[in-house]
């Protein structure tokens, strides 16, 4: 290789070159992040500072404190928690039989099935909102957090469909049909071996329609007028008067949101990178 | 131990047959081979027997009982999968277990039953290993016990050899035959390649576009062909062909080809006599080894052909010489000690008894000498 010939020197030029271009962009994706870090840490005099200031005065931990105080954020957690958990779930469980179909039988009009659920994909939420806003309202299903789980499931369906099928396609059908030889159904058969072998997808399936379900914004605050019922993404909201917005606090909100996602992220992310196939064929 | 009967299997997919009508009895403990090149219908021909795929019309009788609707997981058959097809997140015990766990097998007649397949097959010490621990002979002899340990009524095997290096392959070979005639299981064995179906089945199915060409024991495909595709399909190096014309003088049939008379058997003639007049364009077909090479003109007799020996490869004791007559390549085998080398002229005949002839236009043999 080129680069083990090349003498320590070069090589640290080529690295520096590296760096120099890399930093910017590091810069760039995480500035925000510093300025809500820094914001949410001010105080209530210093956030409306001019020229605003990068690294607060005093570093006013308490309004991670105030936060819970100033609006019912454990409601709102509680309530996107339900919604999230219950998007993902509803939408694996439809997900799932629909891309072992799509995966392994040839039926007709399969891939015009496939490419409308892309089609499905493109349409933004704000096209149908008013006719949803007219279907939900007339069931009187509106302040209910059962309907923001079946819409947001509706709209991760087709992202969670597409992902599934691609690796379920990745399990050979063979598999299956050795447990079929020795003794199981199809049914049983996916469900002993297909999708314990479909765990990263079915995982990474489930962490989609979850963060889709809990930064979701629109449905929320157009079908959620009950304090009690609103999740995080509303609750947020709250933060932002008619006078004043409360920069610090709907910063320091605002990271531990982001913040739980994170968290959730960073712990079942082993099971995205676990390859659990191999060795299964030749 | 069991029989299986097929009566008019028909497998099609869209408008086009897979597999055409097939017949086929297999006897209790017999070792059968399906065979032919990729596309000829011998995988789905298992499948449908397996319960894999529909059958699209015709009856599958196990043991005297039509199973066409009975489901894969009642008919107590037991697949090799070309690929293996292990359960990955199952240990070596856990594949081979499967079976008689869902059978609610006790647990102690579990144990013992794993530990004696796996002992047969020498992977007792990978018992707790994962299917990605293990080589790819490792992995085949797992899926062997898997099929074994269940003891079913019928093994159906799909090309288990072809992921194998060549010589684990051939020892591999050996063990699923003497493994089959120790157990007695009927089996049912695919594949493409032509020595693993000489030198395995008792009985061979050649199978070519979805139609059984024949159905024969290894020896029997070998010597009486039906049709040109048999005849080309089995044996390695290939059968000869070259066109010829069938004439009548002084009321006997003579077959000529463009390089020259080829003398015939006496049955030979007596078969040609009664071919009809429209099929009187042939195909002659001749084994590397009925092949006669002379070094010279005075050992050969009155019509053999002159040629000049383009390649010598030598195998062993044996050596394949080849050259061509008339554009068409002529490949002998020959004795290596009495010396060959190439650009050297020779005179080869063709072996009377030996000429297999076909006709031109439906490709069966219509005419051999023995």
């Amino acid at each position: 290789m080129a680069t083990e010939s090349l003498n320590p020197e070069t090589k640290a030029i080529k690295q520096l070159g590296i760096g120099a271009i890399l930093v910017p962009f590091f810069v760039i994706f995480l500035f925000p992040f510093f300025v809500m870090i820094s914001t949410s840490l001010k105080s209530d005099q210093e956030v409306f500072e001019q020229p605003p200031t990068l690294i607060p005065r005093t570093a006013e931990f308490g309004n991670y404190q105030k936060i819970w105080d100033q609006v019912s954020l454990t409601t709102y957690f509680r309530n996107s928690l339900f919604i999230g958990i219950g998007t993902a779930i509803l939408a694996l469980l439809l997900a799932i039989p629909a891309a072992y179909a799509m995966a392994r039988f040839p039926f007709r009009l399969r891939q015009f099935y496939l490419f409308l659920l892309l089609v499905i994909q493109m349409f933004s939420p704000i096209v149908i909102i008013l006719a949803l806003f007219r279907v939900v309202a007339t069931y009187q299903l509106l302040d209910n957090l059962w309907t923001l789980v079946v819409i947001n499931a509706a709209f991760g369906l087709s992202y969670a469909v597409w992902l599934l099928t691609g690796y379920f396609q990745t399990i050979p059908a063979e598999i299956e049909e050795a447990a079929m030889m020795d003794g199981t159904s199809r049914l049983h058969a996916i469900l002993a071996i297909t999708i314990p072998l479909s765990w990263p997808g079915i995982v990474a399936a489930a962490i989609f329609t979850f963060m889709n379900a809990w930064n979701e914004f629109l449905f929320a605050l157009t079908f959620i007028s009950d304090e009690e019922k609103a999740p995080i993404t509303v609750g947020l909201f709250h933060f932002i008067g008619h006078f004043q917005v409360q920069w610090n606090y709907l910063m320091a909100a605002s990271l531990v949101t982001t913040a739980i996602v994170l968290v959730l992220f960073l712990t079942v992310q082993k099971h995205l990178t676990r390859g659990l196939l191999g060795g299964a064929l030749k | 131990m069991s029989t299986v009967v097929c009566k008019k299997l028909t497998k099609m997919f869209g408008d086009s047959y897979a597999v055409k009508e097939l017949d086929l009895e297999i006897n209790d403990g017999e070792f059968l081979v399906l065979v032919g090149p990729s596309g000829c219908g011998k995988t789905t021909t298992l499948r449908m027997l397996a319960g894999l795929e529909r059958v699209s019309s015709g009856e599958i009788f196990l043991d005297g009982q039509l199973i066409n609707r009975v489901p894969p997981r009642n008919r107590d058959i037991a697949v090799v999968f070309q690929n293996y097809a292990l359960y990955p997140h199952k240990s070596v015990a856990g594949n081979l277990s499967y079976a008689l766990k869902l059978r609610k097998t006790p647990k102690s007649e579990i144990e013992a039953k794993v530990r004696q397949i796996s002992d047969m097959l020498a992977i007792g010490h990978l018992l707790d290993r994962m299917p990605h621990e293990l080589s790819g002979g490792q992995r085949q002899r797992v899926a062997l016990g898997r099929a074994i340990i269940r003891e079913p009524k019928l093994f159906l095997m799909d090309e288990p050899l072809s992921n194998l290096d060549a010589k684990l392959r051939l020892q591999t070979r050996g063990e699923i035959v003497r493994l089959q005639h120790r157990l007695g299981t009927t089996t049912v064995y695919v594949t493409h390649d032509q020595i693993e179906a000489m030198t395995m089945g008792d009985r061979i199915v050649v199978m070519h576009n979805g139609v059984v060409q024949q159905i024969g024991s290894p020896s029997d495909l070998y010597v009486n062909p039906v049709n040109l595709f048999v005849a080309g399909f089995l044996g390695s190096p290939p059968m000869n062909f070259f066109d010829a014309q069938v004439s009548t003088e002084a009321g006997e049939p003579v077959v000529t080809a463009r390089f020259g008379r080829i003398p015939i058997a006496p049955k030979t003639a007596a078969m040609l006599n009664e071919l009809a007049a429209g099929e009187r364009d042939v195909v002659c077909g001749i084994r590397p080894e009925d092949v006669i090479v002379h070094h010279s003109a005075d050992d050969a007799g009155p019509e053999a052909h002159r040629m000049t020996i383009e390649l010598v490869e030598m195998v062993g004791a044996d050596s394949y010489v080849s050259g061509t007559l008339d554009d068409r390549l002529i490949l002998a085998r020959v004795a290596t000690e009495r010396g060959w080398r190439e650009g050297q002229p020779v005179w080869v005949e063709f072996d009377p008894a030996r000429l297999h002839i076909f006709s031109k236009q439906t490709e069966s043999r219509v005419a051999f000498g023995l």
